[in-house]
C-alpha cells in the first residue's frame, strides 16, 4: 500500500503539471481581465503542490499510521465482486437506451444480488429484481412523472 | 414590530385554506421522500415539479416548491444516517457520525436529534427571516465579489480543516474538484476547457452525477468487499428518542449551527452544504477530544442539521426581500414566481405582501408538518435498516442510476457516477477524504466568477483583496488557519511509518 501511495503522489505530481500546461495554453488573462485558464491553473497548483508534499512526506518521514487501509482487497474474493459490480453496472449503462431503466434493472439487479449473496437462489433473485425494478419504476416514472428511457415493453 | 405581526398574522390568514395546507403537506412529503431517495436531490426534484405549479395560485406553487427543499434537508439525513449515503450533499457529513451512531444502535436518537435540531433551526431562521430581514439583507448586499471570493476562500479552508487524515491529501481533492467544476464551457470567455472535443462534456460534469458516484456507488463498492455482508445495522424502536444526555449534549451544537447556517445561507453563494460542512468543522475544532468525532458523537449531527436548515430558511432573504437567489434551488423558487407572474425583489414586499407574507407563514407551517411527518415516521425509516444489504445494495444501485438520470436526462451522466465511483473507492482506501472534492466543485464556479470580478474591479490585481476590510480580514483569518493546518499537520506526523 506504501508504495501505491508513493505511485499515486506521483501521478497527480503529473497530471497536476500537464494541468498547468494546459492552463497556460488556454491563457491567464490579460488588460481585459483574468483568462479562461487562470483558476483552473490554481487546482492545478493545488493538485501539483499537494502531490509534491504527500510524495516527500511519505519518502522523508514515512506514511502516519492508519491512513491507508492495512491491504488493497480487504477480504477474500473482494476483487471479484467489486469487479462483478463494476461490470454489471457497466452493462446496465449499456443496455439502457435500449431496455429501459425498469428491464435494465429487472436483468440486472438478480446478477447484483447474487455478487453479493452467492448462496441465494436464482429464483429469489429474480424476484428481488423484478420487485425493486418496479418500485423504482414506480417511484420516478409513475409517482414522480421523470421521462425515463423506455424499452421494447413500453416501459 | 406591531406592523410585523399584523403583516404576518395576514399571511397565515392567506395560507390556511385546505388547498394551500395540502401543497404544504404534499411538498413536505415529496421533499422527506426526495431527501431519503439517494440519487435525486432538491434541485432535481424542483426542476422537475417547476411545471406542475404553473396551474397554482403563486402562495401555494412557492409554498409547495419551498417545502419539497426544507423536507429533502429533514430527509437527506435518514439515509446518511441509516445506510451511510447521503440522500442529499448537505447531508454529507452528517454520514460521519450519525452513520457511527447508527452502528452503535443509537440511530433513533441520531434521527430523532436530526429531525428536532431541523424543526429548531428552521423555525429560528424564520422567525430571524420574519423580523430581521431588511436589516440582514441590508448586510447582506454591502458584500461585493472580493468579499464573497474571500468568504468562499475560508469556507474551503475550513474544509481542510475539517479533514482526519492528511490535510495534504485534503488539498489535492480540493484541487481536483476545482479542475473538474472548471471542465466545459466559460461562461465568460466562451472558450471550452478540458473538454478534448466531447460533446457531452461542453456543459460540464453534473453534480448530481458526481456526488452520487463519489458516495453512493464507491460505498457499496467497499461494502460488496466483505465476503459475508449480512444485515444491515439493527435497530431498536425504544432507542428512537434521544436520551437527556443526548440533549445536553446537543443544545448548544443546534443554537451554533441555527447562527451559523443562517449567516452562511443569507451570502449568495453559500447554502446548505456549506452550512452544514462549517458547522461540523466547528463543532470538531471546539470539542475536548476532536478525534471522538467520526465515531458517533451527536454533536456532529445536530450541528450540521440544524446548519443546513437553518441556511435554507435564510437563503429566502436575498430571494425574497432583493430579488437575488443565493443558489441553484432558490433560482427555481424565482424561476416559479415568475412564471406565476410574481416578480421578486424589493417591492414584492409592497405589491404583493399577501405573496410574500404567505410564504413567510408557510415556512412556519411547514416545518411543523415537517416535525410531525418525520418524529412518527422515524420508525419507518428505521424500518430499512432491516432490509438485507444483498436487497439493498442492488437497489440502491438502480435508484442512484435513475436519479442521477433525472437531473439531466443524460446517459453520459450515468458513465461519470460510475467513474467517479470507482475514484472514489480507490481513493478512499489510500487516505484521502473525498468531501473536500465535492465542496470545492460546487464552489468552483462562484469562488471563479468572483474571483473575476474582483480582478476586473481592481486596478492593482489581487491587492484588492487587502485594500477591502472585510475581504482583508477574511483572507487574514483564512491564512492563519492554513498556518495553523500547517504547524498541526507538522507536529502530528509521526516519524518512521510504514514506507
Amino acid at each position: 500500500m506504501p508504495a501505491l501511495n508513493i505511485g499515486l503522489s506521483l501521478f497527480w505530481m503529473l497530471f497536476g503539471l500537464a494541468l498547468v500546461h494546459q492552463s497556460v495554453a488556454l491563457g491567464l488573462g490579460g488588460p481585459g481581465g483574468p483568462g479562461s485558464g487562470l483558476f483552473p491553473l490554481l487546482a492545478a497548483i493545488l493538485i501539483t503542490a499537494g502531490g509534491a508534499g504527500v510524495l516527500l512526506r511519505d519518502l522523508l518521514r514515512g506514511v502516519p499510521e492508519g491512513e491507508l487501509t492495512p491491504r488493497f482487497w480487504m477480504a477474500r474474493g473482494a476483487a471479484l465482486r467489486v469487479g462483478l459490480m463494476v461490470v454489471v453496472t457497466t452493462g446496465m449503462i449499456l443496455v439502457v437506451p435500449k431496455l429501459g431503466f425498469a428491464l435494465s434493472g429487472a436483468i440486472g439487479l438478480p446478477l447484483l444480488f447474487r455478487t453479493i449473496a452467492p448462496r441465494s437462489s436464482w429464483w429469489f433473485a429474480l424476484l428481488v429484481g423484478i420487485v425493486a425494478a418496479g418500485i423504482v419504476h414506480l417511484l420516478f416514472a409513475v409517482m414522480l412523472g421523470t421521462p425515463l428511457p423506455r424499452g421494447p415493453l413500453g416501459f | 414590530m406591531e406592523g410585523t405581526f399584523a403583516a404576518l398574522a395576514g399571511g397565515f390568514a392567506a395560507i390556511l385554506t385546505p388547498g394551500t395546507l395540502y401543497y404544504i403537506f404534499v411538498g413536505s412529503l415529496i421533499g422527506t421522500l426526495i431527501g431519503v431517495l439517494p440519487g435525486i436531490g432538491p434541485l432535481a426534484a424542483l426542476s422537475l415539479l417547476l411545471p406542475t405549479t404553473v396551474a397554482l395560485p403563486p402562495v401555494a406553487a412557492i409554498a409547495m416548491l419551498s417545502a419539497i427543499f426544507y423536507g429533502s434537508m429533514y430527509g437527506g439525513s435518514i439515509t446518511s444516517i441509516l445506510v451511510n449515503i447521503p440522500g442529499e450533499a448537505a447531508s454529507v457529513v452528517t454520514c460521519l457520525d450519525g452513520h457511527a451512531m447508527a452502528k452503535q444502535g443509537r440511530a433513533g436518537a441520531a434521527l430523532g436529534m436530526a429531525a428536532l435540531g431541523s424543526f429548531i433551526a428552521g423555525t429560528f431562521g424564520i422567525v430571524i427571516l420574519t423580523f430581521f430581514s431588511p436589516a440582514l439583507s441590508g448586510f447582506a448586499i454591502r458584500l461585493g465579489p472580493p468579499e464573497y471570493c474571500a468568504l468562499m476562500v475560508l469556507g474551503l479552508v475550513c474544509t481542510i480543516l475539517m479533514i482526519q487524515g492528511s490535510a495534504l491529501k485534503g488539498m489535492i481533492m480540493i484541487g481536483l474538484g476545482t479542475a473538474f467544476a472548471t471542465q466545459g464551457m466559460d461562461v465568460v470567455s466562451g472558450e471550452f476547457r478540458f473538454t478534448y472535443g466531447t460533446i457531452e462534456l461542453t456543459a460540464g460534469i453534473e453534480l448530481v452525477a458526481v456526488v452520487i458516484g463519489l458516495f453512493g456507488v464507491s460505498e457499496i463498492l467497499s461494502n460488496v468487499e466483505q465476503s459475508a455482508p449480512g444485515m444491515a445495522v439493527k435497530t431498536k424502536l425504544r432507542n428512537l428518542w434521544p436520551s437527556r444526555a443526548d440533549w445536553a449534549a446537543s443544545w448548544a451544537p443546534i443554537l451554533r449551527g441555527s447562527g451559523l447556517g443562517f449567516a452562511v445561507g443569507l451570502v449568495p453563494g453559500g447554502g446548505p452544504v456549506t452550512a452544514s460542512f462549517l458547522s461540523y468543522a466547528a463543532e470538531r475544532r471546539i470539542a475536548k477530544d476532536p478525534s471522538s468525532f467520526g465515531k458517533g458523537r451527536i454533536e456532529g449531527v445536530a450541528g450540521p442539521e440544524a446548519a443546513n436548515n437553518s441556511a435554507v430558511s435564510s437563503g429566502m432573504i436575498p430571494l425574497l426581500s432583493l430579488g437575488i437567489p443565493g443558489n441553484a434551488v432558490t433560482a427555481l423558487l424565482m424561476g416559479a414566481l415568475i412564471i406565476n407572474g410574481v416578480q421578486p425583489g424589493p417591492m414584492l414586499i409592497v405589491d404583493n405582501p399577501q405573496i410574500f407574507w404567505g410564504v413567510v407563514a408557510s415556512l412556519y407551517i411547514g416545518n411543523v408538518f415537517l416535525l410531525i411527518l418525520n418524529l412518527p415516521l422515524v420508525g419507518l425509516w428505521v424500518q430499512l435498516l432491516r432490509v438485507p444489504y444483498s436487497v439493498l445494495f442492488p437497489t440502491i444501485v438502480l435508484l442512484a442510476m435513475v436519479g442521477t438520470y433525472s437531473a439531466n436526462r443524460n446517459i453520459f451522466d450515468l458513465w461519470v457516477m460510475l467513474g467517479f465511483g470507482v475514484m472514489g473507492w480507490f481513493l478512499r482506501k489510500l487516505g484521502y477524504e473525498l468531501a473536500p472534492l465535492v465542496l470545492a466543485f460546487v464552489l468552483a464556479p462562484l469562488l471563479e466568477q468572483s474571483l473575476r470580478q474582483s480582478m476586473v474591479m481592481s486596478p492593482d490585481g489581487a491587492m484588492i483583496f487587502l485594500a477591502r476590510p472585510v475581504a482583508a480580514t477574511l483572507m487574514a483569518v483564512s491564512a492563519l488557519l492554513l498556518i495553523f493546518v500547517a504547524y498541526k499537520g507538522r507536529a502530528a506526523t509521526p516519524k518512521g511509518g510504514t514506507t
